[in-house]
């Protein structure tokens, strides 16, 4: 048996199990599940907008959207572990408030984040080119301005120098958590005309 | 020639004086036009150990070969008929301004027995030429014989009186200039005589035998004969009548004297007398020389160019001297026909035959054509091809004397490639073992002759067969070097004089070197010859210089040095580390203080810097090419700077709520267990 076959396997059998333990859980968690259902729809809204592949920008909201909910859901479990419960919780203005706040905040970490990476880069842009502009002189003062050479430019990937394709454009306001790495790739992967 | 004969008569206004070698004092204003032996010029000389020997310089043509290696065995012969050759030498000659070969020699007390070939003077008595001039020379000739020497210039204007009273007869100089090059046609054999003055060689005792044959009658009857001819005109007298008959002419001499120039004069070199004849002769034992053998003439004569030719001889010499001409008669048959109807000579017509035919059947060109019939027709005529004329053993000398003409080069290698020595070999009835030897030898060359490397071509054939030939190049055209130990002193002299170098070693050197010492130099003769990078060019000349210098010279040349380093300061930049050319430049100013050209070529062409510094410099290219491409990545991420910033604030702000939800999910648990 092949390793594809046998990933394949393990793949179904998985599903198998979360298709019989999802309603056991939900039916058994229940009012727990209603909560986070109702807690925590600012990230499943987020969640369906968030078009990143590692959903970055969701991530930052749901955490602290969790976070807002835990306290009220520990709450439940102490008190009246019932659908009763549960909507005596929401009912009161100050629950909704907190765990939608806390959203907010996660969304408004998000927003901030932009500038202080912005100047972040700034900082950091002027160093490296200063490291290289440094090396480079020293090259060229140890071995001449022959060090050159004339393959340089060839060596640069055609593709890196093209102009990457405004996500923002592309995926709306929330079509922004990704790492740095993928960063970097980005360029090369939006190459092909959308 | 370089120099100038009357350059001497001039010379009195010149001061000071010329030492050669620390032993010989030579007074530049003491001239000795008297005893001019062309094309050299002679001076007073004398030995610093001792001032009254009567001693004189005979100052050599730069441009000539002087018969350096004969020096020796001509010093130590036990004879008085000869002003010997006491040293030779190269010095500073101011007159010309130049370096010159001198030759140290006797200086006669007497003065010219005849005084120039122009003069008519009193006959001389046949008793006092006998005991005067024919006994010694016989005597000189058996001796120099017998050591495989030749004299080749004896003439009446070269033969002295050595002392006051005149009674003693002595043979001036035979080593200031190549053989019989400066010989008149009259006093040279039909065969000598017909090839170029350059291309005559060093032949045998039968060519001095003729010479003083000529030069008897000469004596005898008070001028030079035909001396009012031109050179060809003597040559077809001579043809035409044989030497014998047309040199004496109507002339009266003794019976005694008849016998002994029938002899010498005789045009077969076979029936020619031989030195013992003329021992014999001299001693009293009178003998009858065979008459000369009258050429054998057709029954009708053979019209060409307008003229009529009864025999062989005289038509070789005719085409020879028409080449254009002669290809129609060649090739329509009419020399077949004359041939057959004329004699009945299968030998000849035979020999003609293959002369016309390729024995590989390629076609060949008109010039290769005449030549060999040419030779089939006279077969002791020199080779001949157009203007190119030289005797078997004179085909090397000719060669080192045209060496700057490129027509003689250029037709030199045909004759080499023609393989026409072969063809004349094989015409030869008797071949002597010296013209096998020659024959041999431009074999051995023809492989070398249209090579184009340098070390190799024409220039290496000319040193291989004249090892007296002074290095022709222009880098040392002030200067006279005929060995590789000359070399190295004569550049050094220039470097002292402030001459600055363009080259060091050219197509002349290399060829000199090369026909010297060959194995040492060849790996780096092909390095001389890179194109692509004129530093391994230059390096591989001081490689040769060094080599030279630790072989041969294997003294310090301190100002050489200091300009062959000069001229490596540009190869320093073939290494691309400022650090590693600061170091080369150091090593070279301590290696210019030793005087080595060793030293220098380690410090420039050390394998393991050359080799460190190519691997470094790449490295620090790729490096270099490295940063241009993180410069450019820089400058694409600073002009999309936003974009960066929004994909990488996302990135943070997840992971500051994931550590923030951490802290918090903590806190509320504890917060709600505890209190």
């Amino acid at each position: 048996m092949s390793e594809e076959q046998e990933a394949e396997g393990a793949a179904r059998g998985r599903v198998i199990i979360a298709w019989v333990v999802a309603p056991l859980v939900c039916i058994a968690f229940f009012p727990t599940i209603l909560l986070l259902l109702i807690g925590m729809a600012p990230s499943i809204v987020a969640y369906i907008v968030d078009k990143r592949p590692r959903k970055v920008t969701t991530r930052s909201i749901g955490y602290l959207n969790f976070a807002g909910c835990l306290y009220y859901a520990l709450k439940l479990w102490m008190e009246q572990n019932t659908i009763s419960g549960v909507l005596e919780l929401v009912s009161e203005p100050s629950t909704l408030m907190i765990m939608y706040s806390s959203a907010a905040v996660g969304w408004m970490l998000n927003f901030i984040m932009v500038p202080i990476m912005s100047a972040f880069l700034a900082v950091q842009h002027e160093a490296k080119i200063r490291s290289i502009s440094r090396r480079q002189e020293d090259l060229i003062k140890e071995w001449g301005s022959v060090v050159k050479g004339q393959v340089i430019l060839e060596e640069i990937p055609a593709q890196e120098l093209r102009e990457p394709v405004d996500s923002a454009a592309q995926g709306g306001a929330f079509d922004k958590g990704r790492s740095g790495s993928e960063v970097e790739e980005e360029p090369e992967e939006n190459s092909t005309p959308s | 020639m370089a120099l100038n004969l009357s350059g001497s008569s001039g010379g009195d206004s010149a001061t000071g004086s010329v030492t050669l070698k620390g032993r010989f004092n030579i007074n530049l204003g003491a001239a000795l036009p008297t005893y001019d032996v062309a094309p050299a010029i002679a001076y007073r000389a004398e030995l610093v150990s001792d001032k009254n020997r009567p001693l004189m310089a005979l100052i050599c043509d730069p441009h000539l070969p002087v018969r350096a290696d004969k020096i020796l065995t001509l010093r130590t012969l036990e004879t008085r008929m000869l002003l010997k050759p006491h040293d030779w030498g190269v010095s500073d000659w101011p007159i010309e301004n130049r370096r010159c070969p001198i030759v140290i020699v006797d200086r006669p007390l007497g003065s010219r027995v005849m005084p120039s070939l122009d003069a008519r003077m009193r006959p001389m008595n046949e008793d006092l030429v006998a005991r005067l001039l024919i006994r010694p020379a016989a005597e000189f000739l058996e001796l120099i014989a017998n050591q495989n020497l030749t004299h080749r210039a004896i003439r009446p204007d070269n033969v002295f009186y050595s002392d006051a009273e005149q009674t003693r007869m002595v043979l001036g100089d035979c080593i200031s200039s190549p053989p019989a090059i400066a010989q008149p046609t009259v006093f040279e054999t039909i065969e000598s005589g017909m090839a170029l003055p350059a291309g005559r060689g060093d032949g045998s005792s039968t060519n001095d035998l003729y010479s003083l044959g000529v030069t008897i009658l000469s004596l005898l009857i008070g001028h030079v004969p035909m001396a009012e001819m031109t050179d060809e005109q003597i040559i077809k007298e001579k043809l035409t009548h044989g030497s014998y008959n047309a040199l004496v002419g109507r002339e009266r001499l003794s019976l005694t004297m008849m016998e002994v120039l029938r002899g010498l004069l005789n045009d077969d070199p076979k029936e020619r007398w031989a030195v013992s004849d003329l021992m014999f002769w001299s001693y009293g034992r009178r003998q009858n020389p065979k008459p000369a053998a009258v050429p054998r003439k057709a029954n009708r004569p053979f019209v060409f160019d307008g003229r009529e030719y009864q025999t062989t001889r005289d038509l070789s010499n005719a085409f020879a001297n028409n080449w254009d001409a002669a290809v129609t008669p060649i090739k329509d048959g009419s020399l077949n026909v004359w041939l057959r109807r004329g004699f009945s000579d299968e030998e000849l017509i035979e020999s003609v035959n293959e002369a016309m035919t390729d024995p590989l059947g390629i076609e060949r060109t008109d010039d290769w054509l005449v030549s060999r019939v040419c030779i089939a027709l006279d077969p002791n005529a020199p080779l001949r091809y157009r203007e190119l004329k030289a005797t078997v053993e004179g085909l090397g000398v000719l060669i080192g004397h045209y060496l700057d003409d490129e027509g003689m080069r250029d037709l030199f290698s045909k004759v080499l490639r023609e393989q026409l020595h072969g063809f004349w070999l094989k015409n030869q009835r008797r071949p002597t073992e010296a013209q096998e030897k020659f024959v041999a030898e431009y074999d051995r060359s023809r492989t070398i002759t249209d090579r184009i490397g340098l070390g190799l071509g024409i220039e290496r054939v000319a040193y291989d067969l004249n090892p007296n030939l002074p290095c022709r190049s222009p880098i040392l055209a002030n200067d006279y070097v005929v060995e590789a130990n000359g070399l190295l002193p004569a550049l050094e002299h220039m470097a002292m004089s402030g001459v600055e170098f363009t080259s060091l070693v050219d197509r002349n050197i290399a060829a000199f070197l090369a026909s010297e010492m060959a194995r040492q130099v060849q790996a780096d003769l092909r390095d001389l010859d890179n194109k692509v990078d004129p530093h391994v060019s230059l390096i591989a000349s001081v490689k040769i210089l060094s080599t030279v210098q630790d072989r041969v010279s294997k003294t310090e040349f301190v100002d050489l040095v200091g300009a062959v380093s000069t001229m490596l300061e540009p190869s320093v930049k073939r290494f691309h580390s400022r650090t590693v050319r600061k170091r080369v430049r150091d090593r070279l100013k301590k290696a210019t203080r030793s005087g080595r050209l060793a030293r220098l070529v380690e410090a420039i062409n050390d394998p393991r810097d050359v080799a460190a510094d190519a691997g470094a410099f790449q490295q620090a290219t790729a490096v270099y090419a490295r940063t241009v491409m993180e410069d450019q990545r820089l400058e694409y991420e600073k002009t999309h700077r936003e974009y960066f910033a929004r994909e990488m604030g996302a990135q943070m702000s997840a992971t500051v709520s994931g550590v923030i939800t951490c802290i918090a999910s903590v806190l509320i648990f504890v917060v709600m267990m505890f209190f």
